[in-house]
C-alpha cells in the first residue's frame, strides 16, 4: 500500500491526527521547497508553510479524495503563495539582491546561481511558478495542470517562453 | 554546452538551505498542535454539558431569528426572481478578443504558434502593431482553455459570426 493511500484510510476510519501527522512527515519538506523557490526568505516560507498546514488540517476531514493528494496540497500552497505575493508588494519589490542578502546563511548560491535567481525573479508570478515546477522540480504537465488549473498546451507555452527568457536573462547578467 | 546554459545541471541544484534541524521542528510543532487540538475537542462535550442551561434559554430568540431570516431570504428570493428579466447587461463576452483577432484570421493554433516560434517579423498586418506574446500568454491562461487540442469547428463557428 503506497503512502497516499495509507493516508487516506486514516482519513476514512477517522483517525485524522494520525493521517495529518503522515502528511506533514512525507509532504512538508515538498511544500516548504516549492514556496521557498518562489518566495526566497526563509522566515517568509515559514510563514507560508504553517498556513498551508492549517488549511489542510483544517480541511482534511472534507477532502473528498476525487483528486490526488498531492495535487491538493500543492493547490493549496501555491494559492498561499499567490495571497503572499499579493499582500507583499512592498517586500517582493525590493531588489532581489538584498532580499538575498538578508537571507545571507541560508542562500549558498554562487555567481550563476545568483544569477538564474534574477533571471526567474524577473518572471511574472504565474510563468515564475511554471518554470519553478518543471525546470527544477521537473514535474508532469498533467500535474500542473491540475494544480494551477490551465491546460497542458498552455503551461507548455508559458514554460517555453519563461525558458527562453530565462536563459537570455543569464547572459546577460553574466556578461 | 557553455556554463550559463540551462543545461548546465550544476543549476539545478538547491542554492537555498534551511536552519539546522528545522523540518523536524515542523513536525514536532505540528504534532504539538494536532494533540492540543484534539484534547480541546474531547474537553468540548464537557463544556457543553455545563453550557446547556444557557443555550435553552436563548432557543426561543433563535428561533423567531431563524424564522425572520427564512421569511427575508423568501422574500428577497421573489424580488430577485421578479427582477431578474430586467436586466439588459449582456454576459461578458470572454471570446470577445478572439472575435477581433478571427477578423484577421487568427485562430487559437495560429496563437499557440507564435508563443512556442514567435510572432513572424514581415507580417504588416494593422493587428500585429500591438499584439504582445505575453498578452498572448495571459489569454490562453483561460481555465478549461487548451490551444493544441482545441475543436477546430468551434473556431469555424466563431469566424463566421455576423
Amino acid at each position: 500500500m503506497n503512502t497516499d493511500e495509507n493516508i487516506r484510510d486514516l482519513c476514512k476510519t477517522g483517525l485524522y491526527k494520525q493521517a495529518f501527522e503522515e502528511i506533514v512527515r512525507i509532504y512538508s519538506q515538498r511544500l516548504y521547497w516549492h514556496i521557498r523557490k518562489m518566495v526566497l526568505a526563509h522566515d517568509n516560507a515559514d510563514d507560508i508553510l504553517q498556513n498551508t498546514l492549517l488549511k489542510v488540517w483544517t480541511g482534511l476531514p472534507s477532502f473528498r479524495w476525487e483528486s490526488k493528494l498531492y495535487t491538493w496540497l500543492y493547490r493549496i500552497a501555491t494559492n498561499e503563495v499567490l495571497t503572499f505575493i499579493k499582500k507583499n508588494k512592498a517586500y517582493t519589490n525590493i531588489p532581489l539582491e538584498d532580499r538575498l542578502e538578508a537571507d545571507t546563511p541560508l542562500f549558498t548560491g554562487d555567481q550563476i546561481q545568483t544569477a538564474l535567481q534574477k533571471a526567474i525573479d524577473r518572471l511574472p508570478n504565474k510563468q515564475r511558478l511554471v518554470f519553478n515546477m518543471r525546470y527544477f522540480d521537473e514535474m508532469r504537465y498533467e500535474d500542473m495542470s491540475n494544480i494551477l488549473g490551465t491546460s497542458v498546451g498552455a503551461l507548455k507555452a508559458s514554460y517555453h517562453h519563461a525558458y527562453t527568457k530565462v536563459q537570455k536573462a543569464i547572459k546577460e547578467l553574466l556578461l | 554546452m557553455s556554463h550559463k546554459d540551462l543545461y548546465n545541471p550544476h543549476l539545478k541544484e538547491n542554492p537555498f538551505t534551511v536552519p539546522e534541524g528545522y523540518f523536524e521542528e515542523v513536525q514536532a510543532r505540528w504534532a504539538l498542535f494536532t494533540a492540543q487540538t484534539q484534547a480541546d475537542r474531547a474537553a468540548a462535550p464537557e463544556r457543553a454539558k455545563k453550557d446547556r442551561p444557557f443555550v435553552k434559554l436563548l432557543l426561543p430568540q433563535l428561533q423567531f431569528a431563524a424564522a425572520f431570516l427564512l421569511l427575508f431570504g423568501l422574500g428577497y428570493l421573489f424580488v430577485a426572481t421578479l427582477t431578474k428579466n430586467r436586466l439588459d447587461t449582456p454576459p461578458a463576452d470572454e471570446l470577445s478578443v478572439l472575435n477581433e483577432w478571427a477578423y484577421w484570421g487568427i485562430d487559437h493554433h495560429t496563437l499557440y504558434d507564435w508563443v512556442q516560434e514567435g510572432i513572424p517579423e514581415n507580417d504588416n498586418s494593422p493587428f500585429l502593431l500591438d499584439v504582445d506574446i505575453e498578452d498572448l500568454l495571459e489569454y490562453m491562461d483561460y481555465p478549461g482553455f487548451d490551444p493544441v487540442h482545441l475543436d477546430l469547428n468551434s473556431i469555424y463557428d466563431i469566424r463566421h459570426l455576423p
